[in-house]
């Protein structure tokens, strides 16, 4: 991967194929944070900039897997501060649309998509960045600048929480 | 408890000496296991919209940060001349590296290798799993591996063993992916990138992960036009993924989404060997022999020591032969099938 990452650094077509390599993953994990196509876009796209111009600055600390999801995280934040600053929330309509796309989908996928949607901000990060990115605990404590025993903590209140859900179904709700 | 240990190490991504055998014997830890996998599939295919433009930067700005980036790097350097063409120099100096010192690791890697050391050249092993039977061939010099066309190009495939036995090698697997030519019979030409001995056999790419390897025996995995190809001196390669490892990290989410099947797989350790694997499935062997998912491959490679390695064609397909004789039992029911390439291991 370094290799890949020096090309990249130096040539327009390894920028390129790199970028777009990692296009799918970005996108997918602003989606799930934005819930919304619109907003997902936006800030995938301001993520993907920010890995080309930051490409130089990558010192290899973390695996590159970790800090692209991190620069995500960061340019998410900063486009809900710019949200609510300029009032313009997603509206309720849209959210319905969005949840219905996933009716055809198999039990535990809805009841995940069931708690993702009532779970508080921070949770639903914890929850996206344990099981979609696989990130570890202490990886996650990195990206989200939380403590590992509070993000284990989160992360087993989850787990009693879907538990519920699996057991009660709709009824929980 | 043990399970309340499990529990919490599955939850947060951790391992503990011992864990895997109390999962392999209890069935609340296998179920845990089986919830967070399920979660974690679903959220890699919950089907969501996609993207309506692409989100990649304009050429034109990735033009204006290369451009940057090389002068940031003149500066650094300084030093030579060479330095006008670093993208260049930089793949030429590890390509350098590579070669020179192929025994040593370029970057220090943090993640534990767990193959050991291989003592012959060549070792043939075999991992019994719960649902798969894995065949595991290890290459300690990756200059041996060369990539095996079918004598009849354009016309019709040949069996691995066929195309192990024209090469004069030593075994090999099966290849990348292939269309049949007119009614002329079954996998007569490679599809995607495919280059033998520094010779295209076929330059036109086919969306998928070029598997290659570099004239210094360095395994390469990943989306890769000729050119790219050309620049990194990859010598022989096929076309086929998705990649399952890249530096040292498993790149598989949920269980793949491929389902269980007959399976063929190219790694690399750190030192350079070469690890190929294929796994029966579709239950030729026995009710217990479902074949492997994608993860199981990953896993397999990583446990293996590999930190890069790719999904070569499987199902029908997945052949190993070495020694002259078939070591798999493949799928198909008229025996061995033909495909266009295979990974063929060069006599000493």
């Amino acid at each position: 991967m370094e290799e890949r990452i020096q090309s990249a650094l130096g040539s327009e077509e390894w920028m390129t194929s790199l970028l777009k390599d990692i296009e799918p993953l970005v996108y997918r994990l602003s989606y799930y944070l934005t819930r919304h196509p619109q907003d997902a876009e936006d800030v995938a796209q301001e993520t993907l900039y920010k890995v080309c111009t930051k490409l130089s600055t990558f010192r290899g600390e973390s695996s590159l897997h970790t800090w692209i999801y991190m620069l995500v995280m960061n340019t998410f934040k900063d486009y809900r501060r710019k949200q609510k600053s300029h009032g313009t929330h997603t509206s309720l309509t849209e959210v319905a649309s969005m949840t219905t796309s996933f009716e055809d989908t198999s039990d535990v996928n809805l009841t995940v998509t069931q708690l993702l949607s009532e779970l508080s901000e921070i949770d639903r990060q914890v929850l996206i960045l344990r099981f979609y990115t696989g990130l570890s605990v202490k990886e996650i404590s990195m990206v989200m600048k939380l403590t590992q025993a509070n993000i284990k903590v989160k992360l087993f209140r989850l787990r009693q929480r879907l538990q519920r859900l699996l057991t009660f179904g709709g009824e929980a709700l | 408890m043990i399970c309340d240990r499990t529990k919490k190490a599955l939850w947060a991504g951790t391992h503990f000496v011992g864990m895997h055998d109390h999962i392999r014997l209890c069935l609340t830890c296998q179920a845990e296991l089986q919830l967070i996998e399920s979660i974690s599939s679903d959220m890699l295919s919950s089907p969501i919209p996609a993207p309506t433009r692409s989100l990649v930067p304009d050429a034109a700005i990735i033009r204006d940060v290369v451009r940057k980036n090389r002068r940031k790097s003149t500066r650094v350097k300084s030093l030579t001349a060479l330095a006008a063409t670093a993208a260049v120099a930089c793949v030429a100096a590890l390509v350098m590296m590579m070669r020179t010192t192929p025994q040593t690791s370029v970057s220090p890697s943090s993640f534990p290798i767990t193959g050991s050391p291989l003592k012959t050249p060549v070792a043939l092993q075999t991992y019994h799993g719960k649902t798969f039977t894995a065949n595991i061939l290890l290459v300690r010099d990756p200059k041996r591996i060369k990539v095996g066309v079918t004598k009849y190009l354009g016309k019709t495939g040949e069996t691995v063993a066929d195309i192990v036995h024209d090469a004069n090698a030593l075994g090999g697997v099966n290849g990348g992916a292939f269309q049949n030519v007119g009614s002329n019979g079954p996998a007569g030409m490679p599809l995607g990138i495919t280059i033998h001995n520094g010779h295209v056999v076929n330059g036109k790419s086919f969306n998928q992960s070029e598997i290659g390897f570099t004239n210094a025996g360095q395994l390469i995995c990943g989306t890769f036009n000729l050119s790219q190809l050309k620049a990194l001196h990859v010598t022989e390669a096929v076309s086929f993924g998705p990649v399952l490892v890249q530096h040292g990290r498993g790149l598989i989410q949920g269980d793949g989404g491929w389902g269980y099947a007959p399976r063929t797989a190219i790694g690399q350790r750190q030192d350079g060997t070469v690890i190929f694997i294929v796994t029966d499935g579709r239950m030729r062997s026995g009710p217990d022999d479902l074949g492997v998912s994608l993860k199981e491959l990953q896993d397999l490679m990583l446990s293996s020591g590999a930190v890069t390695a790719a999904n070569l064609d499987g199902g029908s397909s997945s052949t190993m032969v070495y020694q002259g004789k078939l070591v798999n039992k493949p799928a198909d029911v008229f025996g061995a099938r033909s495909v266009a390439t295979a990974f063929v291991i060069s006599r000493k």
